[in-house]
């Protein structure tokens, strides 16, 4: 270990990282290469400088940086991509971080995610999304294409499955050319959003069901009997909410319910 | 669509060190360009990989291994889920991995070794059976060696289907199916047999096969291949499975079942299984990478069931189980199509196969063997009005002694290992 400058310094590991170096530290390098205290801010100053013989690259480069996010990753990825080859392989380094199988997938997804916009990235960052969950992204060819959704979500916010959700559908809505950036523009409620795609993306049942919820409708219940149409999974069927005081009630509002024969009114049989 | 001659669909050849000398490596220097083929020192140098790309999928599907199999080669189905009625079925895994490319195939969520690989140790395989066979001498097994790769595609290179059969013709109360979405059946369809193999097509609309079934021989060159096992003495089965809806569903699927049920009588059909497309959750992506939203499997309106894989609605499932079924049936024999009314027709049990004297369905239906496969009791009941295990001809099939013997004798070797 010595001490050499800030300016003495190659910088090409430089990936931005979002987390300041601790200001009482001098930055560290590894062979005269800077691994941390990128900025500026430590011009004309000293380094403490590793030799390959003190210490390994990825032990360093961890040490100093034992958390990355995605973007951080992927700036990593684009950024050493020419030169890594002399300093540590892909593999160890993701290993190092907690990725240990595909590599090769994992460096593809993190090209990916790194051309979609920084508010965007920010978004994945702050809700924790993992990059596996992203990736309705490798089915497209560029990620320009759909960057009113990438935009939608980092301004409206949503939770982290209903933003995961409406990436998707929005994605394979896109693919399908059913234009969902109409849906986008028209409601801000990630909700909505996510009704309005589910029907386009899935006309056949959810025009099953509107059939069946416009039929309900029509139909005159006892009093303090509600009903809704529901999807449980790749079922649907009707739920029949019963308020009673006593035994006589309950039978009554049942003698009531089942003579309305309900399931005859509904369109049941064919949604074809 | 035709299957593709072996040498043009294998870019590279690995072959085991210690697996040079089994007959699939000979046939390999005989089939493939040397330059083709490297031999590795073992298959533990190469590796595995989860969650594969599209890109590496596809090349997965270009690399031929050869290579000995340590592991258990006889397994139970493993289509057993709880909520599904599935029927009592055991694999016999000589391989893994397909190199026909359906875009439905659950090998894309499956498969997490980049090759398609061939176990070179059959004998071992048949030492294992042969133990299963003196434990076990009294069941009825149903065995199919379809699970993980296709039974026949590669049979070329294997001659597996050769060895199977005179193996089965020792155990004669045990039934082998051969399943496949390829037409090969030349090397053993001459062969003398002992009416125990039963050799099944996956079938399909052409409209389907041509969309979503790359790489697999044509419904004619399927049927074909059938007829020609049929004649030969042999019970052959179909699959409709994955039914794929689409927006001529009704024409497509009821102009194949003409052509069954015009090409076949129902007491030369062992059975007929009917399942709707299904797949594990994560498979969407891949299938999405690799086929695009235009294929009629991606583009299709999925919910989760309660087994945790995404399929069509289950209304959808019963309506379009309802209809396939009642094409079976001629016109004059139906009260409308959506079989409400009529109770399942059946085929004459599989031992009586071919011995009956066949009348062409004079007072009464045609009786073909149709079973539902990994469907929840919902849609058995909807669509045959009865569970399997009352049905008549079908008890057999989901009789789970066999299953239990072999989970006992399973938990004992372990025991004693
Ligand atoms: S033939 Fe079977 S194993 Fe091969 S790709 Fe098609 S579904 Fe998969």
């Amino acid at each position: 270990m010595n001490l050499t400058t800030y300016d003495e310094c190659e910088k090409y590991l430089d990936f931005q990282p979002e987390k300041p170096w601790p200001n009482n530290w001098p930055p560290f390098s590894w062979e005269n290469k800077l691994v941390s205290g990128f900025t500026h801010s430590y011009k004309n100053q000293y380094v403490l400088n590793f030799s390959s013989t003190d210490v390994n690259f990825l032990h360093l480069f961890h040490t100093c940086h034992p958390q990355l996010n995605f973007s951080e990753l992927g700036r990593i990825i684009l950024g050493w991509s020419n030169r890594e080859k002399n300093i540590c392989s892909w593999q160890e380094f993701f290993s190092l971080y907690g990725f240990h199988q595909n590599t090769e997938s994992l460096v593809q997804q993190l090209k990916i995610f790194t051309s979609t916009p920084v508010s965007f990235q920010a978004w994945v960052n702050k809700k924790a999304i993992h990059l596996s969950e992203l990736r309705i992204l490798n089915s497209l060819e560029d990620m320009k294409q759909i960057h009113f959704i990438f935009e939608w979500i980092a301004e409206q916010s949503p939770s982290h499955s209903q933003g995961i959700k409406i990436l998707e559908l929005g994605v394979e809505l896109f693919l399908m050319s059913l234009d969902p950036d109409k849906i986008l523009k028209s409601y801000f409620s990630p909700e909505k959003v996510i009704q309005e795609m589910e029907k386009k993306r899935n006309p056949l049942s959810s025009s099953q069901d509107q059939v069946n919820k416009n039929n309900l409708k029509k139909v005159i219940w006892p009093s303090q009997v509600s009903t809704q149409w529901q999807r449980r999974g790749d079922t649907t069927g009707l739920e029949i909410k019963i308020w009673c005081r006593n035994q006589k009630e309950w039978e009554e509002k049942i003698h009531r319910v089942n003579q309305l024969s309900v399931f005859n009114r509904l369109d049941r049989t064919d949604p074809i | 669509m035709t299957n593709q001659p072996l040498i043009t669909q294998f870019q590279n050849i690995y072959i085991e060190e210690k697996s040079l000398d089994s007959e699939p490596a000979q046939k390999a220097f005989q089939i493939f360009p040397k330059n083709h083929i490297h031999i590795i020192k073992d298959k533990s140098d190469l590796k595995t990989l989860s969650n594969m790309s599209a890109d590496q999928f596809n090349q997965s599907k270009k690399n031929l291994l050869l290579c000995s199999f340590k592991g258990k080669f006889f397994k139970r189905c493993p289509g057993a889920r709880p909520g599904l009625i599935c029927c009592n079925y055991f694999v016999l895994n000589l391989g893994q991995h397909c190199e026909m490319d359906c875009s439905y195939c659950y090998l894309q969520s499956l498969i997490n070794f980049p090759f398609v690989t061939i176990y070179t140790n059959i004998e071992d395989a048949l030492k294992e059976l042969s133990g299963i066979a003196s434990e076990m001498k009294d069941h009825k097994l149903r065995i199919g060696t379809g699970e993980i790769t296709d039974s026949l595609s590669l049979d070329d290179i294997t001659l597996y289907s050769t060895h199977l059969l005179n193996y089965f013709k020792q155990h004669p109360h045990w039934t082998l199916e051969f399943k496949t979405k390829s037409a090969n059946i030349k090397n053993f369809v001459h062969k003398e047999h002992c009416g125990n193999i039963i050799v099944s097509w996956s079938l399909n609309p052409q409209y389907i096969i041509e969309k979503e079934e790359h790489g697999t021989a044509s419904l004619n060159e399927r049927l074909n291949a059938a007829r020609l096992c049929r004649d030969k003495g042999f019970p052959v089965a179909f699959h409709l499975d994955p039914v794929i809806y689409h927006k001529e569903w009704k024409e497509n699927y009821s102009n194949m079942i003409q052509k069954i049920t015009s090409l076949f009588k129902p007491e030369e059909v062992s059975h007929i299984s009917l399942g709707a497309l299904r797949f594990q959750p994560e498979q969407r992506h891949i299938m999405r990478e690799r086929f695009g939203m235009k294929s009629l499997v991606t583009k299709g309106e999925y919910f989760k069931s309660k087994d945790g894989k995404l399929r069509y609605d289950s209304q959808l499932r019963q309506q379009m189980f309802q209809f396939i079924f009642s094409q079976f049936i001629p016109n004059r024999y139906r009260k409308n199509d959506t079989l409400q009314n009529l109770s399942l027709p059946l085929a004459e049990s599989t031992e009586t196969t071919g011995k009956r004297k066949l009348s062409r369905y004079k007072n009464s239906p045609p009786k073909w063997n149709l079973f539902l496969c990994m469907e929840n009791k919902e849609n058995w009941l909807a669509t045959t009005n009865q569970l399997p295990s009352k049905i008549e001809k079908t008890n057999n099939l989901f009789d789970l002694k066999p299953v239990r013997a072999f989970s006992q004798l399973s938990n004992e070797t372990m025991k004693n290992a």
